[in-house]
């Protein structure tokens, strides 16, 4: 009793001790309290973002195109003003991701905000849309033996559930996106789950995908592939040729299950014009993909670059000088349009990051995150404006 | 009166909680400790970026980084040994606690400041003006001419085409009545146009700068730099001790001249 009696006086003390503090600091907390409501009040508001009118994309050179990176921006008049930019360069194309993860984060519930408002402004800008998607979400990459996965592991159980995503975003934006890219570079291992890369299961997916897709809409165009331009030799555990990944798909039956090609061109210290050649990574080694189509039958399908570059970093190896990297990416739509007749669109790698990498992919950018144009991106505009 | 105990308990409470996480902080620097019992003190460098960071041709580590590495060593009390790592997994080598320190020309990374922490620049590798120094007169500093917005009003400016320069002459263009944008194929070749007089300026990064200014006595570099670019060492997070010591290190390297003679062998007397 005697115990409770005195909690009781002390939780008393304690409240006239606040009761006295909160009575002496009261000049301070009306100040704290007025600075609160002044900032509050002055801070700046959220830019107002408007659609406008409907542009169109006018250009001398439909091949262009540029692979967007709007996938973490969140800030509405960027995603806006990136794309505005895009067709104020002339190209009437964009490649754009649409993860999987961001979308469906929790099975059956999808989440469409961000989708919605990038295909709503780069409608609004007269872009044609490429969808690329895939990025796993962590529900559908449970292991039963509840070994750690990565965002890019899938296996066969869970195939359903990511064709279930490509019918909700096809039939969300029937009529509106027309192109979508079936996972990306499912070739390398690090884009496989962190597993040995398997063409076969990559077709097995292609062919849900392209079901779900074609069910939702007909008239879908599904792009497969999209496979690393690499020359690691059989066996390796970080991939597998591009060129034996093709023909792999191909002998697991991947033909009817896409309308179109994806290609990754990536130029790297070599001109456009360099030839190709099995054991060389450059621009032309897609006609080595090509040739592989046509091989199969495929010859009368399209194809797509949805991701090419060049790289003007001064500390990457791999990269070329400034100058360099804009003759040779204009010189690539020239190529593609002189000498492609199969190829839609080359797609740059990459328009514009949210935020700096800081590393040599930041040179790969046509403008910078404060939307400073590089001078490759003037160039191409003065190329590609009539 | 029965405030007192209470004010004395919390007192001494928070002494001994200062002491404990000065001990805790100090008993985390792994890498220190390693430092102190190994006398070793390991680099992550990529050493693909001469002349701060290549291999020679027995494989040897060489360059700008290469040796203030060893000279941050020699004050530690240590050697210094290299790890060739790709750029971008630098950070991860500290992270992981397999190297002791990165030194790379970095930049450094804010988004990074919860894994790692930054030394003091050492070397600024941004824009630089190079000018004849006949533009600058008898001034014995022309480093004290410093170029910028109103400077370039009316002048020919020449820069690489495409490069950073470039695109910052293009903004500037935007803003200044009269400037006129030179593009050349080369920084080099910028710096030709100043000393055949077709250009005021050049702006180019300063290791081409330095580079070029090495052979041609007539230019000279006018002001700091228009755009910087600041080179840092890396270390963990954890490693508060080695941090101070690395920059006290560097603070004795720059005021006993040593960070002078290390440019100057690597640069060129522009570098000083």
């Amino acid at each position: 009793m005697r115990s409770v009696n005195s909690r009781v006086t002390s939780l008393l003390s304690a409240g006239r001790t606040a009761q006295r503090w909160l009575f002496i600091h009261r000049a301070q907390i009306v100040r704290a309290i007025a600075i609160f409501v002044v900032l509050a009040l002055t801070a700046p508001p959220h830019p107002l973002v408007v659609l406008g009118p409907p542009q169109t994309v006018t250009t001398r050179h439909p091949v262009v195109c540029a692979h967007t990176r709007l996938t973490d921006e969140v800030e509405e008049w960027k995603i806006q003003r990136t794309l505005a930019m895009v067709r104020e360069m002339g190209a009437p194309w964009i490649v754009e991701y649409f993860p999987w993860a961001y979308v469906e984060r929790s099975s059956g519930a999808f989440d469409w905000r961000h989708t919605d408002q990038v295909i709503e402004h780069a409608e609004n800008q007269g872009l044609t849309v490429i969808a690329r998607l895939g990025l796993v979400p962590e529900w559908a990459r449970q292991r039963d033996d509840r070994e750690p996965t990565t965002d890019t592991y899938l296996d066969e159980a869970h195939y359903a559930d990511f064709g279930d995503y490509v019918f909700q975003f096809v039939r969300r934006y029937t009529g509106r996106v027309h192109y979508i890219i079936i996972w990306n570079e499912p070739n390398i291992t690090l884009e496989w789950g962190y597993r040995p890369v398997d063409p076969a299961g990559y077709v097995a997916l292609l062919k849900i995908a392209y079901a779900r897709a074609k069910e939702a809409d007909p008239g879908a165009q599904v792009l497969a592939g999209a496979l690393a331009p690499t020359l690691e030799p059989v066996g390796s555990p970080f991939g597998m040729n591009d060129l034996d990944y093709l023909r792999a798909m191909y002998a697991a039956g991947a033909a009817p299950y896409f309308d179109s090609l994806a290609l990754h061109a990536y130029g790297l210290v070599f001109p456009p014009d360099d030839p190709p050649a099995p054991d060389a990574i450059n621009f032309r080694r897609v006609e080595l993909l090509r040739a592989i189509m046509i091989a199969n039958g495929d010859g009368d399908k399209p194809a797509m670059i949805t991701e090419s570059g060049w790289n003007d970093s001064p500390r990457w190896t791999k990269a070329v000088k400034p100058g360099a990297r804009i003759d040779y990416t204009i010189g690539s739509y020239d190529w593609a349009e002189t000498y492609w007749p199969w190829v839609k669109a080359v797609c740059t790698w990459a328009f514009r990051f949210p935020a700096p990498l800081h590393s040599y992919g930041d040179y790969y950018a046509f403008v910078t995150p404060e939307f400073t144009e590089r001078p490759i991106y003037s160039a191409i505009k003065d190329w590609a404006n009539p | 009166m029965r405030r007192w105990p209470f004010v004395v308990w919390s007192l001494i409470f928070a002494v001994v909680l200062f002491i404990v996480s000065l001990y805790l902080g100090h008993s985390e620097d792994r890498a220190w400790r390693r430092i102190q019992s190994s006398h070793v003190i390991t680099f992550a460098v990529d050493a693909s970026y001469p002349p701060f960071e290549a291999l020679d041709a027995n494989g040897n580590f060489i360059g700008f980084d290469i040796d203030l590495a060893h000279e941050i060593a020699r004050r530690l009390g240590a050697r210094a040994e290299f790890e060739n790592v790709a750029y971008d997994g630098l950070l991860g080598a500290l992270i992981s606690d397999r190297d002791d320190a990165a030194i790379s020309a970095l930049v450094e990374i804010p988004e990074r400041l919860n894994e790692v922490a930054y030394t003091k620049l050492y070397f600024n590798a941004g824009i630089v003006a190079v000018v004849s120094r006949g533009a600058v007169g008898e001034n014995p500093n022309p480093k004290s001419q410093i170029p910028g917005l109103n400077w370039a009003e009316g002048k020919t400016i020449a820069v690489e085409y495409g490069s950073s320069s470039d695109a910052l002459v293009r903004q500037w263009a935007k803003r200044v009545t009269g400037l006129t944008r030179l593009s050349s194929p080369s920084a080099a070749e910028a710096m030709v146009a100043v000393e055949r007089g077709t250009a005021a300026a050049a702006l180019v990064d300063a290791v081409s700068a330095y580079d070029f200014l090495l052979g041609h006595p007539a230019l000279t570099i006018a002001g700091p730099p228009v755009e910087d670019e600041l080179y840092v060492i890396a270390v963990s997070r954890q490693s508060a001790i080695l941090l101070r010591e690395i920059n006290r290190a560097l603070d004795a390297i720059e005021t006993d001249g040593t960070m002078a003679e290390l440019r100057v062998r690597w640069f060129g007397e522009a570098a000083r």
